[in-house]
């Protein structure tokens, strides 16, 4: 059964600013990856969903609910994290949870202290004084605090330490397992291929690929730099018939997809002296999911 | 009605309010002493001052009537009565919807299963409270300071029926800026409107007040639906009342109605 479904989507605020006519739906108990550059539109798709925005075509339903003309009752079950969360500036972070259960007519929401502990969070200080990172805990806390079915994440790692964005992995999984629809959005493609059944790419508000996540990881390329110290060392191994895509002095960027055996017999047989993984462009990793060669790969 | 947003409005604004009660305090002590009863004009100490009776005037002091209640007309309810509580009808109504919109604040409250007709009715019931304690917190004042200093010469039924007239005035304001609050997303317009508007009708009124040969200004400014004077020679005042109870209630309604349709950019 679809949980999110939307239809023909469109909101214009310019040639490609907005979203124009998505389509997709994300099944109960699927977590979905929304992924896309900064501006594609994934905060707007979002917005739409829930019922901020009034739709210039097409629209959004979340249980079979119209997102826009029943969001009250849609939201009764749904957990939200805005991309950039505005507290209330005269409230301490205990306050607010408060304030945010009373909202949904509770004392304290059911797993509020579940979620406190699990993020590690202390919320009796001023909100106004708290980190990025705590904020960012805080938000989560109060989405995920009164377990809700569906859960909408704009962006829910951003500002979270490696450990903490380790720890929100883990229970975006555990949330999997007890059937939560989940859909986040992000523009990091390492974040979404830990938690994710799906993705879909956004650009410019078009919907460019809905795929398997195990699809894109077999066919991911991954760039690697290898760093050598002598230009002989290095032009040897650059002509091992890899896929170089860049060369500079004393480095090599090539980039690989699916068997790494023959990488692996290039490097056994050369002197680098160091390897990175080259942290890739979200639209490199789409393109090369396509397989379209006809772009210009040198600027890595 | 959300009882839990009523509250942490209560919770948010409540320091403001009391400031707005202890100015208006200290207002009403100050002028109900400067009253002479013997019938002495204080137009006349203050013409000690050397201000020009039109600049006084701009202000509403001109008394025509000599009673208690006629001097408390004009020298309280004129202007000063107008301009005190409207500074915290601006910067609430604006607080209230605008900025939380602004800000992104609304994001969590419209994310917690309300509908947003409910929060701008609870928004709107909060503004109006809000003004209902400054008056009842003036009128209770002013009977108790009159009755203090000159017992048993204010014309009691008058006063309370002024300060109906003084809530009537504000609520009608209150709506406009209300309004504005949830027309506009940003602080920034919505104070443009929602504070430039109701300043203009205060600056209107001391232009009126001061040459009154500019009286077809006064049609401009809601305030000029409430003129004091009418209430202490008891003229008939329920035209104009009516008046501002429909602009309030229009305003209102189209209020949570504009809020309820437009886009946000939570």
């Amino acid at each position: 059964m679809n949980v999110i479904e939307i239809n023909g989507l469109t909101k214009r605020y310019g040639e490609k600013k907005g979203v124009f006519d998505l389509n997709f739906s994300i099944k109960e108990g699927e977590v979905f990856g929304y992924l896309g550059p900064n501006g594609s539109g994934k905060t707007t798709t979002i917005r739409h969903l829930m019922g901020f925005l009034n739709p210039d075509r097409g629209r959004c339903t979340i249980a079979g609910l119209d997102c826009r003309k029943d969001s009250a009752k849609i939201q009764q079950d749904v957990g939200y994290l805005p991309g950039e969360i505005a507290f209330f500036d005269e409230m301490k972070g205990v306050e607010y949870l408060r304030f945010m259960s009373a909202m949904r007519g509770k004392k304290w929401a059911e797993r509020a202290d579940e979620m406190l502990s699990r993020f590690d969070l202390d919320p009796s200080g001023r909100i106004k004084r708290m980190s990025k990172g705590m904020k960012q805990k805080l938000g989560l806390v109060a989405a995920l605090m009164h377990d809700p079915a569906t859960l909408i994440l704009d962006e829910p790692t951003s500002g979270l330490d490696p450990l903490m964005q380790a720890t929100f992995v883990a229970l975006m999984r555990e949330e999997k397992l007890r059937g939560k629809t989940i859909l986040m959005s992000s523009h990091s493609f390492e974040e979404i291929e830990k938690t994710c059944d799906r993705v879909g790419i956004l650009k410019e508000g078009r919907m460019q690929a809905l795929v398997e996540v195990t699809a894109l990881k077999t066919s991911r390329r991954r760039v690697y730099a290898l760093h050598f110290d002598s230009e002989q060392d290095q032009a040897a191994f650059a002509r091992q018939g890899l896929d170089v895509i860049w060369q500079g002095p004393g480095q090599v960027h090539v980039a690989l997809t699916g068997d790494l055996q023959p990488f692996f017999s290039a490097l056994a047989g050369s002197r680098a002296s160091g390897l990175d993984v080259v942290t890739q462009r979200l639209e490199d990793v789409f393109i090369s999911y396509y397989g379209g060669n006809n772009h210009d790969h040198s600027a890595v | 009605m959300i009882t839990a947003l009523y509250k942490k409005d209560w919770k948010a604004h409540w320091k403001l309010l009391l400031a707005i009660l202890v100015i208006s305090a200290m207002y009403l002590t100050v002028i109900i002493f400067m009253f002479d009863p013997s019938g002495g004009d204080v137009l006349e100490q203050l013409a000690a001052l050397k201000m020009p009776e039109e600049f006084l005037a701009a202000f509403g002091f001109t008394s025509a009537d000599p009673s208690l209640l006629g001097f408390l007309a004009s020298y309280l309810y004129g202007f000063l009565l107008l301009a005190l509580p409207l500074v915290s009808t601006i910067i609430v109504a604006n607080r209230l919807m605008a900025a939380m919109v602004d800000r992104g604040s609304m994001a969590s409250i419209l994310s917690s299963a309300v509908t947003r007709r409910q929060v701008a009715i609870t928004q709107a019931a909060f503004l109006i409270s809000y003004l209902m304690v400054q008056m009842l917190f003036i009128t209770g004042a002013g009977l108790v300071i009159s009755a203090a200093q000159f017992p048993g010469m204010l014309h009691q039924a008058g006063f309370l029926k002024l300060n109906g007239g003084l809530f009537m005035a504000h609520l009608a304001i209150s709506a406009l800026c209300f309004f504005f609050s949830c027309l506009f997303g940003e602080t920034r317009r919505a104070l443009a409107f929602g504070a430039g508007l109701p300043v203009m009708f205060l600056v209107m009124q001391m232009l009126v007040n001061y040459n009154p040969d500019l009286k077809a200004l006064r049609w401009l400014s809601f305030f000029s639906l409430f003129a004091p004077g009418d209430f202490v020679a008891g003229s008939p005042v329920w035209l104009p009342m009516l008046a501002l109870a429909l602009i309030a209630t229009a305003l209102y309604a189209a209020g949570v109605v504009v809020f309820d349709k437009k886009d946000l950019p939570l």
